[in-house]
Formats: C-alpha cells, sequence, structure tokens
C-alpha cells in the first residue's frame, strides 16, 4: 500500500480525528479500515456519525416518520452513490425498519461500504444509530 | 444546558460538525447546537457564535407541538401539548406503526379531506394507527372504517378510536389479497401495489379518492389505473411525496 493510501487507511487518525464523536476504527485483515459509532440523535439535528478522514462523512437527520442521509465528500474525490432500493423506502414498510446501505466509489482507488440501522425512540425524541463502514483499496484484478 | 448559535457555511460545518456529537439544527438562518457540558474552545473559536443558557427541557417545549393543518385540524400525540386547533386528534404510535402525523403525506391527505363537504362513508386503506381515519370521523363523515396488514398498526389504531372518540371500525386485511372496503371516499395513502388493488376494486359508489405514499415519477402509473377519475387537486413536497385527490 503506498503512502497516500496507508493515512487514508490508517485507524489511529479515524479514531483520533472522530474522537468527539467516539468513533472507533480498526485495520481490517486484509488492509481496509473499519469505522464505527453509535449515538442518539434527536429529531431535527443534523449530526455527524461517521467520519472517515480524507474521504467522507456521513450525516443524518432523523425526524419521526424520514431520515435525511447527508454523505459529505471531503477531498478532490469523484465519488459515485449508490443506495439499495430498500434503504429509501424503508418507512413504507412497517413490518420493520431495514437497514441502510450505502456504497461509494472514490475515483477508481477505493470503496466504502456503509451500513446504517436505527431505532426511533419517540418518548425521546430522537433517532438511536448504530454505524459503520468498510474502506478497502481497490484492487485490479 | 447551553446554546451555541453561529452562523456558517458547509465548510464551517467540516470543521465542527466532527466536534459536535449531538448535530447542529437549523434555525431560520442561523444554525444551533445545544449541549448539556459548556462547548469546547475549540468550537467557540472555529463558529464565533454566541453562547446563552436555556431550560433543559426546552426541546420538549418547542418539538411537542404537534401539527396543524389548515387551520383546523391538529394532530398530536398524548405527550404533546394541546394545540388550540378547532379539532384535536390524539394519536399514539408505538413500535414502526405509522400515522403520528409528523409525515408529510398524511398532511397533505388531511388537506386534501378538508376541502370536501363531509356527508358519506369513508375508508382509510392502509390506516396505520387510524390518523385519517379518525379525523375524517372527527369532520362528521361516517361511517368510517380503516383497514392496515399490520397488526400491531391495528392494536394501536383501536386504542386512538378509543382515546378520540369516535366512531370508527378498523380491522386487520391485507389489501394485496383480501376484499377492499369501499366508501363514497377512499383515502389511500399506501405504496403503489396497494393502489393497483384499489383501482381495480373501485366501482360507482366512490366519488374521491385521496392517494398519496407514492412520489412524483410513480404518480402518472397510479393515476392512470383509477380510470373514470380525473385528478381536483394535487399537492406535493420537496422532497417528492405526492398527494392527490382523485374525482369523478
Ligand atoms: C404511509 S402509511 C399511511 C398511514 C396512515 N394512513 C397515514 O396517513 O398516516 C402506509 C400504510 O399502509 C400499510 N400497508 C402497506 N401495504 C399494505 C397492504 N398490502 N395491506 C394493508 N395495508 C398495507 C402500511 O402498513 C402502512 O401502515
Amino acid at each position: 500500500m503506498d503512502r497516500a493510501a496507508a493515512e487514508l487507511l490508517s485507524a489511529d487518525r479515524a479514531v483520533s480525528e472522530g474522537a468527539a464523536l467516539g468513533q472507533l476504527a480498526c485495520a481490517l485483515p486484509d488492509g481496509g479500515l473499519l469505522i464505527t459509532a453509535s449515538r442518539l440523535v434527536e429529531f431535527g439535528a443534523r449530526a455527524a456519525i461517521l467520519l472517515a478522514p480524507g474521504l467522507f462523512r456521513l450525516d443524518l437527520t432523523p425526524q419521526e416518520e424520514t431520515l435525511g442521509l447527508y454523505p459529505r465528500i471531503l477531498g478532490p474525490w469523484e465519488v459515485d452513490w449508490r443506495a439499495a432500493e430498500e434503504s429509501w423506502d424503508g418507512y413504507r414498510d412497517a413490518s420493520g425498519p431495514a437497514p441502510i446501505e450505502l456504497h461509494g466509489t472514490f475515483g477508481d482507488q477505493y470503496t466504502a461500504w456503509i451500513h446504517v440501522l436505527s431505532f426511533t425512540e419517540r418518548d425521546a425524541l430522537a433517532t438511536h444509530f448504530v454505524a459503520k463502514a468498510e474502506i478497502r483499496v481497490v484492487t485490479e484484478r | 444546558m447551553y446554546r451555541l448559535t453561529f452562523r456558517g457555511d458547509e465548510d464551517l460545518l467540516d470543521a465542527v460538525l466532527p466536534l459536535l456529537p449531538g448535530g447542529v439544527r437549523e434555525d431560520e438562518d442561523a444554525l444551533v447546537a445545544y449541549s448539556g457540558a459548556p462547548f469546547s474552545d475549540a468550537v467557540l473559536a472555529l463558529t464565533g457564535g454566541a453562547v446563552d443558557e436555556v431550560p433543559a427541557d426546552w426541546k420538549q417545549r418547542k418539538m411537542s407541538a404537534g401539527v396543524v393543518i389548515g387551520g383546523v385540524v391538529g394532530i398530536r400525540s398524548p405527550f404533546d401539548r394541546e394545540s388550540g386547533a378547532p379539532i384535536e386528534v390524539v394519536v399514539e404510535r408505538r413500535g414502526s406503526a405509522f400515522g403520528s402525523g409528523s409525515h408529510p403525506t398524511t398532511q397533505m391527505c388531511v388537506a386534501l379531506l378538508l376541502e370536501l363537504e363531509p356527508g358519506g362513508s369513508v375508508a382509510d386503506l392502509g390506516c396505520g394507527v387510524g390518523t385519517l381515519a379518525i379525523v375524517a370521523a372527527k369532520l362528521g363523515w361516517a361511517p368510517v372504517v380503516g383497514v392496515d396488514r399490520v397488526p400491531v398498526a391495528i392494536e394501536v389504531a383501536r386504542e386512538n378510536v378509543e382515546r378520540n372518540g369516535v366512531d370508527v371500525d378498523v380491522a386487520v386485511s391485507d389489501l394485496a389479497v383480501d376484499d377492499i372496503p369501499l366508501a363514497n371516499v377512499l383515502l389511500v395513502n399506501a405504496p403503489p401495489p396497494v393502489h393497483e388493488r384499489v383501482a381495480a376494486a373501485v366501482d360507482d359508489r366512490v366519488r374521491h379518492v385521496i392517494v398519496s405514499g407514492i412520489v412524483a415519477e410513480e404518480m402518472e402509473d397510479v393515476v392512470r389505473r383509477y380510470t373514470g377519475f380525473k385528478i381536483a387537486k394535487a399537492l406535493g413536497t420537496e422532497d417528492e411525496w405526492i398527494a392527490l385527490r382523485l374525482s369523478c
């Protein structure tokens, strides 16, 4: 892995820059980076839930029955985000909340797979989120 | 509780959001952050904002007002304060059951119903916790029925019917397979497959269908299925939710 990649996939950096968010990070066995955080976010607030320094930050705004999702690109990347259909349609399915899944491709160099579980606590006027992202270097075959 | 009020753009948020786990809210043209602990020097320096102290229950006070639609119908939870609207509907929801009144589709359906002169029967198809059916009954429509396929939604809907002292018959039913209850007005805030079945079942007792639960790109296909009906009124939101009144 080159220096730039090592820097972007550094678990130490993700932990220190995400410290105020209570973010945890570790290296994946295959050389990628895993970051994870969980938080209670009050309805109407826009809060950062995951921070991958130099790549992206994911902000969320929960409301009672809708969820605003703001992936913010950090750096000069051309990013292609894709979400699973049920991520957007989740509210229509009252059989239970579906996890939100987002796939991002940063140039042709890195991929991020983001997974967010949420549970709304109406009495607390807030939603609990558990989020994780796996970030990897794209390997050419 | 401390409140920090500041102004800034996305670049400023790049710097401060990672330092504010509780996030920020938009308040008119300012940004506001709340914290139980004093804000860090770094946050104060970056934002140049003003800090004041607010009562710890400000959120409950600010957020628990419910909604008032058309100045006529207030929808709120049992925990909220009274809205003072002429018609007050109190609904509880639990788990993933839908219909607290906070969703724009619910609000648009109420707005469209308010434009009709009450008189005749109503069926709320995909009634969730019964919000629209209860609003209809309070407005003077009768008889009113509601169905939903989610048992817990119907359980809560029954409680809500009783809480509001109205006469609404609610039942568990899967509109994908069961017979469709029909009425003079159908309230269908539900996904396209439900519209497909409802549209196929509609007969000449149905005068109006209030259609929602769909987004702009689904509109044409859904409307086409309600043969003999024309769009009498259309409402939409910025995030693409649509509500229509179809009349014949
Ligand atoms: C968008 S919610 C609307 C709830 C309520 N009418 C309101 O406006 O607040 C849609 C409802 O349709 C119900 N639904 C979806 N498919 C259904 C089906 N096949 N049969 C019965 N109900 C269904 C869901 O369970 C959900 O409660």
